[in-house]
């Protein structure tokens, strides 16, 4: 007498929820074609829901099964990185979804859907997408739960109720184990995602590809200061130095320099590092930008674990970036940096392809000899760029081969890359050693948390100039242009130009102060939470332990944890098992037994089970002076108990005259108290007079 | 083989202390056992998978999902737990059966307070297991169905009350004793050789009537070994229940059921033989009187007669 198991209609019910809450996020990274396999696995599981369509036979299954995997081959190569293995997850997830029929079955698509639910945060871990997770936790958790249902016809809203009362106590558990359980470093090394777009400046620079940015509100990085925030025209924020030029795009080229420590670093370029002085200390966090290099203001070091120091005074990490970055830096202004140059380097940074820019290596040329030194000859081209007439555009026309010729001699209008490019070549031109520096410059001061966002749109291109004795010298050509470019936020300068059509919805020079605040103050608590959260490392841990426990070590945590946990657990345990006989009053009851309470003051005891008239009786009998009133109220009290109104709610002038009755009642009762007392200190007086 | 009759015979000396034999019983921390179910060692599995994620991708967000987890399974043990705690369960006398029939255990189960109780399962000896769950008012009764094999006292071993919900995760439960025992009945049987001893041993030797050969008294519900000659099927065809004709003459009878009667057969057929006697006799309202070894029970009729006679039967050879 086999039972054979059904699935409860509520199960699947939940379970078709739960899915499409578990599959939104992921869909729109998926191809088209999973996401199709997905919505119509749904449907069909639908239409069986509704006790129409079919099982699909074992031939059918392994055919979808085989379909599926060389599509995801085909769609990505390979099945070792992480998007195909999602891909490959959810695919089995939605097939499983349309064969589900046994107990067993069902479980295996809920704990898909977990870890389905879970992949989410291998691509986004922002607040709402935490939330968001929190909810399908719930959604499947109440799957789980209307699988375990026995009730005839339960609503679907118990199961998910009791879900989310789960989740709800699960939450301080969770935070205890999030702030104790100890980071270790990786086990293995693990796919990561790949086929994302890489943001930021790449690893050479073309004109065009800096004002490409500009149109980029995304946050690039955000940086938090020991101290107080620098002035904006000392904000340049390096991320890459070009050296290499082939007549269009500037590259690291042969200076592709070899990434070590801090004090390899310092041996190399024969620092004296005793003159470094006033170090401002912060903490950068940058954006998954999916690129090696870091962003920091010169002189930077950086102690953080996988910052390495690369040779032209850059900081980048071993791998790319997949996810939020935090690292912390100390730059000092006053820095020397390669006060001399050896005829190897020397040739690398005074580089220029052959063929290109003729007009230009003349021009440069001439004005080197009419300027006389170095320094003036820097200053003559500034000048030019400041008093000729150059503009600064975010949209400049677009340049044939000799790019530099063409730009200064004819268009004259362009961003900063071609201004920093242009630069550069007319110094090497004069036979001044100079370098193309690309990165970020100035920032958003967030007054909430006192902090700057460094947006896309920041990307910045400079040069560096060589100088016999004082090294590498920051030169902004885009300055003498538009000097308002380093003051205020590019946003400001090309509001007028970015106008409607603008791809900065939000940073408008026309931004309303309402908006502005919601943005800020939303980026603020957005920035708390990789703070605290996303970056809570062994470090942090530490930092936040021995602050609660005073000293880190076994026995606290053990207690710590055994403590706050046992807590949570005992107030769960409370709240579980508290609802036991807890019988109510019924407010006409109440009423009534505080007639009984101040009756019993008179040495007049009501018996259990006693009847209403039968107490009034006797309330009347022991003193006649209450008597009426005892009958009154155990008239209305009957009336609304018993007779009339039997188990409605009385009518509210009857509860009203009770209660009045019973506190005159109480009244009375409280003067005959009295009166007894003072008639038995009368007797004991009468002898003594 | 030889130690492991001893420690089960351990476990269950240590369960008679630990949970007494008793008609009603509310489960309490003494009583209720909990542990992971294999569907929870699997979702621990999950929790592992997600926790090796987040330290493999040094992902705090896979952390927290797989504390969260964790903690729902730290949390699911103590409402498992609160699922049978305060249950109060109590076993009725199950009334008599026949051999080869089913035996109806009736529970109680009664809750104090507001407390939901749900997907509770009742299994018992060979019974199909009943799941059950108080959510609306304060009792609720169950009915297990035990197969009653053989003549006899049944009696039941232990009560396994387990409960998974709400998550699957823990199963928490209970082995409970109530000493429960059902009377079985021989199973009736009936054969014409045996109608033929009846008629030899009547004065008369024709009680057994033709139809329509006496007085037609009325109907009687049918009861299990009635001969399916008597049932009228004529009512049958009108859709009314199983029912037997009855003819007045008979109640004039008297017949001796007797143990010697079955000359020839075993013991057990002869007691099923017997028992159907007694159910056609009373049936047919005639007076019977039983004759056993080292028993006997004058002529005589009426639905005390019948459960006497019938417990004797039941009983014969037994130790109580």
């Amino acid at each position: 007498m086999a039972v054979v198991f059904q699935i409860p209609r509520n199960c699947l019910a939940a379970l078709l929820v739960a899915q499409l809450a578990v599959l939104a996020p992921h869909l729109f990274r998926l191809p088209l074609w999973v996401s199709a396999v997905a919505i119509v696995c749904a449907l069909w599981r639908l239409l069986l829901y509704m006790g129409r369509g079919f099982y699909p036979s074992g031939v059918l299954k392994t055919l979808l099964v085989i379909i599926s995997i060389v599509a995801i081959l085909s769609e990505y190569g390979n099945l070792f990185s992480l998007e195909p293995i999602i891909a490959l997850l959810i695919t089995t997830f939605a097939l499983k979804l349309i064969e589900m029929k046994s107990r067993r079955d069902v479980l295996v698509v809920i704990y898909l859907a977990y870890f389905v639910a879970a992949t989410h945060f291998l691509f986004e871990q922002g607040i709402i997408d935490a939330l968001y997770i929190l909810l399908t936790a719930a959604l499947v958790t109440g799957a789980l739960v209307a699988l375990h249902e026995t009730e005839e016809r339960p609503a679907l809203s118990h199961a998910f109720g009791a879900s989310t009362k789960l989740i709800a106590q699960a939450i301080p558990l969770t935070v205890i184990m999030f702030i104790v359980f100890p980071r270790i470093d990786p086990l293995w090394s693990v796919p990561g995602a790949e086929s994302r777009a890489k943001t930021g400046p790449s690893d050479s620079m073309s004109p065009g590809d800096i004002s490409n940015l500009a149109g980029s509100s995304d946050l690039a990085f955000r940086v938090s200061f020991d101290g107080s925030i620098p002035p904006a025209d000392q904000l340049y924020w390096r991320g890459l130095v070009f050296s290499h030029f082939d007549g269009r795009r500037w590259s690291a080229g042969s200076n592709k320099s070899a990434e070590m420590s801090w004090t390899q670093y310092v041996r190399s370029v024969s620092m004296d590092t005793s003159k470094l002085s006033d170090a401002s200390s912060y903490t950068v966090t940058m954006e998954a930008s999916r690129q090696p290099w870091l962003y920091a203001m010169p002189l930077a070091r950086s102690d953080t674990k996988s910052v390495l120091q690369a040779g032209n005074a850059t900081l980048r990490t071993i791998y790319p970036l997949d996810q939020r970055f935090q690292y912390r830096v100390n730059s000092w202004q006053n820095y020397v940096l390669e006060p001399e140059l050896d005829g190897y380097r020397r040739g690398i940074e005074l580089q220029l392809p052959d063929g290109f820019n003729p007009d230009t290596l003349d021009f440069a040329r001439q004005k080197r000899r009419e300027a006389g030194s170095a320094a003036a000859y820097v200053q003559s081209i500034l000048r030019m760029f400041n008093r000729e007439q150059f503009a600064y555009t975010i949209r400049p026309p677009k340049l044939g081969r000799h790019s530099v010729d063409e730009f200064l001699f004819s268009t004259r209008s362009g961003f900063c890359e071609h201004y920093a490019s242009s630069f550069v070549v007319l110094m090497r031109a004069a036979g001044i050693p100079a370098r193309v520096v690309v990165g970020y410059q100035g920032g958003e001061l967030n007054p909430f948390e006192n902090y700057l966002l460094v947006h896309e749109f920041d990307a910045h291109a400079w040069a560096e100039v060589w100088f016999q004795g004082r090294g590498w010298q920051r030169v902004d050509p885009t300055a003498a242009v538009a000097p308002e470019r380093v003051e205020s936020s590019i946003n400001e300068l090309l509001a007028e130009e970015i106008g409607e059509n603008s791809a900065l919805p939000f940073f408008n020079f026309r931004e309303l102060p309402m908006l502005r605040w919601a943005r800020l103050r939303w980026d603020s608590v957005n920035y708390s939470w990789t703070k605290w959260v996303l970056n809570y490392d062994t470090e942090l841990q530490m930092q936040v332990l021995e602050e609660w426990l005073g000293q880190v070590n076994g026995w606290r945590i053990a207690l710590f944890v055994l403590l706050s946990g046992g807590a949570v657990m005992l107030l769960v345990a409370l709240s579980l098992l508290r609802q036991k006989v807890k019988h109510k009053l019924h407010v006409i009851d109440k009423c009534y037994l505080k007639h009984v309470r101040a009756a019993g003051r008179l040495g007049l005891k009501r018996s259990d089970g006693e009847g209403a008239d039968t107490f009034a009786t006797r309330v009347a009998a022991e003193y006649p002076e209450l008597a009426d009133s005892a009958k009154r109220i155990a008239h209305l009290y009957n009336s609304i108990r018993y007779n009339t109104h039997s188990g409605q709610q009385a009518p509210t002038d009857l509860q009203r005259k009770l209660r009045n009755e019973v506190r005159q009642f109480v009244r009375a009762a409280g003067m005959q108290t009295r009166k007894a007392t003072v008639n038995e200190a009368d007797h004991f007086a009468a002898p003594a007079s | 083989m030889v130690l492991q009759n001893a420690i089960q015979r351990r476990f269950s000396a240590w369960l008679d202390r630990r949970i007494p034999r008793s008609g009603e019983i509310t489960l309490n921390q003494r009583r209720i056992f909990i542990f992971p179910s294999r569907a929870g060692v699997v979702f621990l599995l999950l929790v592992l998978g997600l926790l090796l994620g987040g330290i493999n991708y040094e992902n705090n967000m896979l952390f927290s999902f797989a504390f969260l987890l964790l903690g729902v399974f730290l949390v699911t043990i103590l409402h498992t737990y609160s699922n049978l705690s305060g249950l109060t369960i109590r076993s009725t006398a199950a009334r008599p059966t026949f051999a080869g029939d089913f035996a109806d255990f009736e529970l109680v189960l009664s809750r104090s307070g507001q407390r939901r109780y749900e997907g509770i399962r009742f299994a018992w000896a060979d019974a199909d297991p009943v799941t059950a769950d108080v959510v609306k008012g304060t009792q609720k009764r169950i009915s297990i169905f035990v197969p009653a094999p053989a003549r006899g006292v049944l009696k039941l071993g232990r009560l396994l009350v387990e409960t998974y919900y709400p998550l699957g995760l823990i199963r928490a439960w209970t082995w409970l004793d109530f000493d429960a025992k059902c009377l079985v009945y021989p199973k009736p049987e009936a054969s014409r050789a045996e109608l033929q001893s009846i008629s030899e041993a009547t004065e008369e030797g024709s009680y057994i009537q033709q139809h329509g050969s006496d007085d037609f008294a009325g109907f009687k519900d049918y009861i299990p070994g009635d001969s399916l000659k008597q049932v009228a099927w004529r009512n049958v065809a009108k859709g009314l229940p199983l029912m037997t004709k009855h003819y007045q003459s008979q109640a004039d009878h008297q017949i001796w059921i007797d143990w010697d009667q079955f000359e020839g057969e075993d013991e057990e057929t002869r007691l099923s033989r017997m028992c159907y006697l007694i159910l056609f006799a009373e049936q047919q309202a005639i007076e019977y009187g039983l004759r056993m070894p080292g028993l006997s029970f004058s002529p005589a009729m009426g639905t005390l007669h019948k459960l006497q006679t019938l417990q004797a039967l039941a009983l014969y050879g037994q130790q109580r």
